[in-house]
């Protein structure tokens, strides 16, 4: 990617601001009500951009565009359980954390059932939240360091090394004012984004043209039921169904039972801003989701008109091209460029027939360009079996590389900078929280629970400050870690996640809707859900958003169960 | 406000969030059938 001295300059100032903000953001009281909840003062508008700014990794960012290139917008429906977990959480969760006054989301499970559910459970997020914040850091670490060339030690540590400069010095008030600034930020060039893919088209190519023609090639496919000549296809991950109820237990479970979340709604001033938070995160998310993947839609009508790359990774290319499959990697790319050619034949005859509106037209230029994308997949499925063969170990999935490759070849200087900057904002928005929380779960749950010395209110503040640091290095060296181990560190990390997340949730829903379960009833039946998911999970019968579901009922069915078997004395602990 | 109050003001929120969710539900699918 060209990077030029004014995208430089636009990167730092972006970069040094932000820090510097968060700097000047961080005065709050030295206690860790102060440092972890910001004194729990927060207005709902923070509590939003906080939920949001967490919830949107650097990813978020690079992969929905790609996503909806390559598989249309039907990821969306993956959001449209969210409103309806925020609306339980506001009516279950937050009354009862707001008026215990935890600190952390698992305190409240000691005082429910006993010390070891809260244990385990506060363990089981420290496990899966700290290696997946290291892969956060990893995985666009990766992307620049393959499109820009940067070395990938120091990309890590700038990407996870910066921001721990404002979260160690102001905790969670700095957390969630850097956010506010962040979204302002990525949102205002996502827009200048998606205002170039529109103004790069071609002349007399306009909006409504571009998804007629990212419509009319199945890419505009938001609702999507699953079904098949088979019935319903329990692998299928994106339709409307497993959108709404494993989307729903998902959403109920990272909202509800993840620190990292909770933390930020926690800092709200009271219930109400809390509730109004959550409640506006449910209204703006899936819009907000709609409107990025939509870029990735106009970034399809372009390269329908403009020559796209067979394949998006060029550090792969450039392997591949060096290596024996050069050949058949050259004469696949001249079949794609040929393919081209048809396709732009295609799109300007659909765009006429659109505009006169001639039906008949419409549905020959529908089947043909339908054709010519089955075509294309099938030459670019050629392609990544050839990366793969020239390069085992690498990864085939070019979809993170997509956007950035418009970004490099269309926006103008500067822009370019500022993308890169947002990246970066929006992996620190995430992570920042991520530091945040893992460190007043070890502080809260384990260090203040287990320590046997009294501390004083400025030493419990010194050891606050202490673990968030702590953790940040522990997160960059995973990081690390995952350059040197590649893409099976992350596949083990995402897996991780996917198995507890249903497990912790079915706890917290055992604890606030059947109050006549005791602690070991939910901790056995914890283990036995636990045992149930990852079966499930080997026997690879459905995808993943089904297993939150399976976890959180099995949890409820077992606890009821063993309420009911174990000698009372057993259940009570 | 008075307890009750308070909690038929909330059932507004969270009915208006979920008439919100039905309605871009609605509006997607007419979205896909229209460009399709």
């Amino acid at each position: 990617m060209n990077f030029q001295i004014a995208d430089w300059i636009v990167l730092c100032v972006t970069l040094l601001g932000v820090i510097a903000f968060g700097v000047y953001k961080s005065r709050t009281s030295k206690n860790l009500e102060g440092y972890f909840l910001s004194n729990r003062q927060m207005p709902w508008y923070l509590v939003l951009l906080g939920i949001m700014g967490t919830q949107a990794s650097a990813i978020t960012f690079l992969t929905a565009p790609g996503q909806a290139y390559t598989d249309g917008m039907r990821f969306v429906q993956y959001y449209f359980g969210l409103p309806l977990a925020m609306i339980v959480i506001c009516i279950s969760f937050v009354p009862i954390f707001q008026k215990l006054k935890v600190y952390t989301a698992y305190e409240y499970l000691e005082n429910r059932f006993d010390l070891k559910t809260r244990t385990l459970t506060s363990f089981l997020f420290l496990l899966s939240r700290g290696l997946s914040t290291g892969i956060s850091i990893f995985a666009p670490s990766l992307i620049l360091h393959s499109m820009m060339g940067w070395d990938i030690y120091v990309t890590n540590i700038i990407m996870g090394g910066l921001l721990i400069i404002y979260t160690v010095t102001g905790g969670a008030k700095a957390v969630a004012y850097t956010q506010q600034l962040q979204f302002i930020i990525i949102y205002a060039a996502m827009f200048l984004a998606a205002w170039y893919a529109l103004d790069a088209l071609p002349d007399g190519v306009g909006f409504t043209d571009a998804l007629h023609i990212a419509g009319k090639s199945g890419k505009l496919n938001v609702i999507t039921t699953g079904t098949t000549e088979n019935g319903f296809d329990w692998n299928d991950r994106y339709n409307i169904w497993s959108g709404v109820i494993g989307g729903f237990f998902l959403a109920l479970s990272y909202f509800g039972t993840d620190q990292s979340q909770v933390g930020r709604y926690l800092t709200a001033k009271d219930t109400r801003e809390s509730r109004l938070g959550l409640l506006l995160n449910g209204l703006v998310k899936v819009p907000l989701q709609f409107g990025i993947l939509l870029i990735g839609c106009l970034l399809f009508s372009f390269y329908c008109f403009f020559q796209a790359p067979v394949f998006f990774n060029k550090a792969q290319e450039s392997i591949v091209l060096k290596s024996n499959y050069a050949g058949a990697y050259s004469a696949a790319e001249s079949e794609y460029a040929l393919l081209q050619k048809s396709k732009l034949k295609t799109v300007q005859e659909l765009a006429v027939a659109v505009k006169e509106d001639n039906e008949q037209k419409i549905n020959r230029q529908r089947a043909a360009l339908q054709q010519l994308e089955n075509e294309s997949n099938a030459i670019r499925k050629k392609v990544k079996d050839i990366v793969k063969k020239a390069n085992p170990g690498s990864d085939v999935n070019d979809t993170n590389y997509i956007f950035l490759h418009f970004v490099g070849e269309v926006l103008p200087k500067g822009l370019v900078g500022l993308i890169i900057a947002i990246i970066f904002l929006a992996a620190w928005g995430s992570i920042a929280a991520a530091l945040n929380s893992l460190a007043s779960c070890t502080m809260i749950d384990f260090h203040k629970k287990f320590s046997k010395k009294a501390l004083t209110e400025a030493q419990e503040y010194k050891w606050g400050k202490l673990y968030t640091l702590f953790w940040g290095v522990f997160c960059i060296v995973i990081a690390f870690f995952a350059y040197n181990l590649g893409n099976s560190l992350i596949e083990a990390v995402n897996v991780l996640g996917s198995w507890f997340y249903g497990t912790i949730l079915g706890i917290f829903l055992v604890a606030f809707y059947f109050k006549h379960i005791k602690g070991n009833a939910v901790f056995y039946a914890a283990i036995v859900a636990e045992v149930i998911v990852i079966s499930v999970y080997k026997m690879e019968i459905m995808s993943f958003l089904w297993l939150n579901l399976i976890g959180s009922v099995a949890v409820i069915l077992f606890a009821l169960l063993f309420q009911l078997l174990l000698p009372v004395k057993a259940t009570k602990s | 406000m008075s307890n009750n109050q308070e909690h038929s003001n909330w059932n507004n929120w969270y009915i208006a969030v979920a008439v919100v969710l039905v309605l871009l539900i609605i509006f997607f699918y007419f979205f896909t059938q229209h460009f399709a």
